[in-house]
Order: C-alpha cells, then structure tokens, then sequence
C-alpha cells in the first residue's frame, strides 16, 4: 500500500523559506511540526500519513543527524555518511510511490515543517531549490530518495548496496541526465555496475564520467539501453566507459605535449 | 509505427506488424482507450497484444543474418513518475515468420501521466561482423511501435486535493484554485495541483464522479474546466519566455502549456495570442470558453 504524504503549498513554502531566514538551530527546532494548517493531500493512492507517523520519521532523521555531529557543524565526510544512511532510511521506511515522490511539495513539507532544523544544519543558509524543492534532484530529502530508488535492488543482500559505488557529485550528473539516462533504474544500475569495475588507468574520475555519459547520451536516439540482458548491457557500457578512458587519456597525453612544445 | 534515421539498414513495414493492445480486466479484453479517467497508483495495468515478426523479411532488409539474436521488447515510460523500464523481453532467432504474444503487468505505483508503451524489435547483443549498413550495437533498434495512454484523464489531469479554504490564503468562498509553478521545466506531475474547496459540496462530488458524471456533475466540470484552461493559458501567456519554440523537457509544465495551446489554438502563433489577450482581455477570456467548447458535453 503506497502511503500519502502531506504537501506544503508553494506560496507556504516561499513564506516559511523567508520566515527563516534569520533563525538559528534550536528556533527552527522549536518551529518543527507534524501537521501545517494549510498542508494538503491528493484526493486518492494510497493511506494518508498521520502525525505519529511523521513524529517517527522525525526521531529517525535525527537520530540519524546526531550520528552525524548535529547539531555541531558536520564535516565533509560526515555530511556523506549521513546522507547515504538518510537515503536508505528514507526510502526504505517512507512507503513513497514514485509518481507520489515526483511531487516537490512533499518534499518541501519534509524540509519547512516537519524537519526543518535539520535541513538547515545540513545546508546553511540554503538555496531555495535545497528546501522549496523547486528543483527535487537538489533537495535535501527528495534527491536522497531518487538516488535510493534509482539504485534499489531487492535481489541484493543489502538493496541499496549500490548507493557507495558513485559520489554525490557523480550521481548528479546521471540524474541530471534523468530523461535520457537517469529516469531508468535498469541502466542506472548497469553503469554503476561497469563505473565499479572500469580500471581507470589513473584518468580523472570526473572527467572519464562526463565523456562516458556523453557517449551514452550520443547512442540513446538508436539504441535501446533497456533492450538487452545484463550481460549485454554491460558489454555495451564497457565497450563506451573504455572509449571514454582512452579519450580521456589521450587528450591529457595531447596537452601535456603542447606544454612540452 | 514511427520511423528514425537511423545509422543502419532497417526493415520495412511488411517485417514486423503489431495489433492493437488490449487492456485485461478481470480476465476480460477490452480495447485499450486513449485515457483511464479513475486510475490511481493503486492501480495495476494488465495489457495483451500480438506481434507478426517476419525475420526472413527482417534479415533481406537489415543485412543481418539468422544467427542474429533479436529481442522482441516492451519499454514503458511514465511521464508522472519520469520513470522507464521494460516490461517484455522476448528472443527472437532464426527464420521464418513467427506470432509473439505480449502479455505484460505494470505496477501502478511506478506508473502516472502519460504512459507511453514502446514495442521494439531490437539487436540483442553486438556483432563483429556483417553486412555494410547492418545493425552492429547490442540495443540498436530496428523498429518500434508506440501507443500512449493518459492515465487519471477527463477532470484529474493532475493532482487534485480537497481541502478547507479556511485554512490556505484562498478567499473562503471559491471553489477551485489551480497551483502552477512559475519553473515551466519542472515535471508537470509535481508543478500542477488542483485545490477543490471542501466547503463547496456539489463542486466535490462533481469532481468525485469525474469518471461517470451525473448531468449537474458535467455542469460544474465543464465550468472548472474551461476556469482551468483559462488560469493555465494566462499562467503561460504571463512568462515572456515561453513560446512554442522554447525547449522543455517531455514531461515538464511547460511542454504542458505548450500541448494546451496547439489543442486549444491550432495555427495560432503565443505571440499573436498575447497580443489578443493584452488588446482585448474580454475577448479573449470569452475566445478560450469558444475553444474549449463550454458546456458542449453538459
């Protein structure tokens, strides 16, 4: 059974976004809440999520934040170990569908109202995009949950065991690609699988990425990634990730001459 | 069947012919519609259909060979969810013509908007060798079929919710409110939603019997409708950089915006219509209620 989350109006959103401006830590804590008057559901898809239930996912989030360093200001590598522990829990436990998780007023609930001190500890001073989600594959909950549901699979040991393999700033530039590429959790799931085992041969990580989504992006129009089994799909993939490598390679190789001369 | 230029030899029509898709309810066929006005997450899809694929036919047209491997497959993409995945895989070999039964199960929750189903006859794996201009790369399409299907249609195009205006900045006394986001590239699943004021009763229960509507319920919706469209094309209209040419993505409010206005105004060009609604704004109201046939059904 799919669950409902309630939504938080954009004007709302906009309002709160303004109204915290200037608040520190424990006045947004004190600011947090299950319910806002002028929060809405859809009419229909699944149970509406009571305040007890928003309540629980409150304490885990922040559990998971203390874990973290929260309140005190988190490192980088803090920053990370709590956003992979948040996407698995979020996406685990939340009983979102995706079509329901596509909407940016769930996740500006999550962010103004229910837990707002928290996205704030984990963005200071945030864009708007990172808490009105005007933009969820920026958000501070929503992208964690897409990220999760891109890499889901239940025949693992651990379903979100793929979450490890690419960095924030890698995965983004998949998603960011979501209509040709990162709209499909199969071909997500396939790079993953030969960005792991790609021998880089000492070329930049993100430079090598770039090229190789590029390519992929030039092939979409007349292939159909979805098409092929997993071993084919690998295949494929490998043939254009060491394209990408050697492109990489020789380009630098290429630079480093014209230095030379 | 849509066609591609594409960089290898593909087979002609007569190959690869596919019938209607039929929608499984309770174990019975139905045609499948254009639109599933009452669907909701909670809904599955169970679709059938048939696929005549003349590999001899193929081979002559393609330049490949019977120890091809092909893959009949069935790809879905919803614009709701901005998800894709297959739904079919069938390997084809050999030679001679054969009769492929599709037979696929969607899970409503990765489902919502526009549903696009794309039958592909496609390469299975790669080749090293064969004949000049023949298929090569594993995935290299040879040709496919599309069908489109709205899934929530008639009134809920989009989200609604009913809610107490009392408590929102809506004046307590309107019935509806339509939210757009001002980011026309955002996905429309996320950037539409239809406030229904709950204190208004009749303007409930209409939306509630959208999919079987009593006469005073198409009364309502074909008033709420045409208020829509007009609150929508204004929204459009207001944004300066928004014009039939402007590139947004497939499932976004602004290609949204765009797809109203072709149906609404056919040949009529977003500037020339921003020019009628600043000339005369009367007119103009009255011109949308023109094109979106007010009444008519009630």
């Amino acid at each position: 059974m799919s669950r409902l989350y309630p939504r938080l109006l954009s004007w709302h959103a906009k309002s709160l976004y303004a109204d915290y401006r200037e608040l520190g830590l424990p006045e947004l804590t004190a600011r947090h809440d299950t319910t806002h008057l002028s929060a809405v559901f859809v009419a229909t898809g699944g149970d509406r999520v009571g305040a007890p239930e928003l309540a629980e996912l409150r304490a885990k989030v922040v559990a998971l934040a203390t874990e973290a360093g929260y309140p005190g200001e988190p490192d980088q590598s803090a920053r990370s170990r709590f956003d992979l522990a948040l996407a698995r829990m979020l996406h685990g436990e939340m009983g979102l569908v995706p079509a329901e998780a596509a909407s940016g007023d769930v996740w500006a609930f999550l962010s103004l109202v229910l837990l707002p001190d928290v996205a704030y500890w984990r963005y200071p001073g945030p864009p708007r995009d990172r808490v009105q989600a005007s933009d969820i594959t920026r958000h501070v909950f929503g992208r964690l949950w897409w990220r999760a549901h891109l890499v889901h699979d239940p025949s693992e040991q651990d379903p979100h065991s793929a979450l490890t393999i690419l960095g924030e700033a890698a995965f983004d530039q998949i998603y960011a690609r979501r209509r040709a590429l990162g709209g499909s959790p199969y071909l997500v799931k396939a790079i993953l699988r030969v960005w792991g085992g790609l021998d880089r041969g000492g070329a930049n990580e993100r430079e090598v990425l770039r090229d190789f989504l590029k390519r992929l992006l030039r092939l979409a129009p007349f292939m159909c990634f979805e098409a092929m089994e997993d071993r084919h799909l690998d295949a494929e993939l490998s043939r254009a990730a060491h394209e990408s490598v050697q492109a990489v390679q020789a380009k630098k190789q290429q630079e480093h001459t014209l230095a030379a001369v | 069947m849509s066609r591609r230029a594409l960089p290898f030899r593909t087979p002609g029509d007569e190959a690869v012919k596919a019938q209607q898709w039929v929608l499984v309810v309770d174990g019975e066929g139905f045609e499948l519609p254009e639109a599933l006005p009452d669907w909701d997450y909670q809904m599955s899809l169970h679709l059938r259909n048939e696929v005549h694929v003349d590999l001899d036919a193929v081979h002559a047209s393609t330049g490949l060979t019977p120890d091809a491997k092909l893959s009949l497959v069935v790809v879905w993409t919803a614009t709701g969810s901005g998800l894709r995945g297959t739904a079919q895989r069938v390997p084809l070999s050999g030679e001679g013509a054969h009769t492929v039964e599709l037979d696929v199960e969607l899970s409503g929750t990765q489902l919502g908007g526009l549903l696009t189903l794309d039958t592909q006859l496609v390469l299975a794996e790669s080749r090293e060798t064969g004949a000049i201009a023949s298929p090569r790369r594993g995935g290299s399409v040879l040709w496919t079929h599309t069908r489109t299907l709205y899934l929530q249609g008639d009134a809920p195009q989009f989200p609604i919710a009913v809610v107490d205006f009392e408590a929102t900045q809506l004046p307590t006394d309107s019935a509806w409110h339509v939210q757009l986001s001002e980011e026309l590239n955002t996905a429309t699943m996320g950037a539409l939603l239809l406030l229904v004021n709950e204190r208004k009763k009749p303007v409930v229960t209409a939306f509630q019997n959208a999919a079987s509507p009593r006469p005073i319920d198409k009364v309502y919706l074909a008033a709420a409708y045409a208020d829509i469209a007009r609150t929508m094309i204004e929204h459009a209209l207001a944004d300066p950089d928004f014009n039939h040419d402007s590139e947004y993505a497939e499932d976004s409010l602004g290609a949204t915006l765009q797809s109203l206005l072709e149906n609404l105004f056919p040949h009529m060009s977003v500037q020339h219509l921003r020019q009628r609604r600043e000339q005369s704004p009367n007119l103009f109201a009255t011109e949308i209620q023109a094109a979106v046939s007010i009444f008519e059904e009630a």
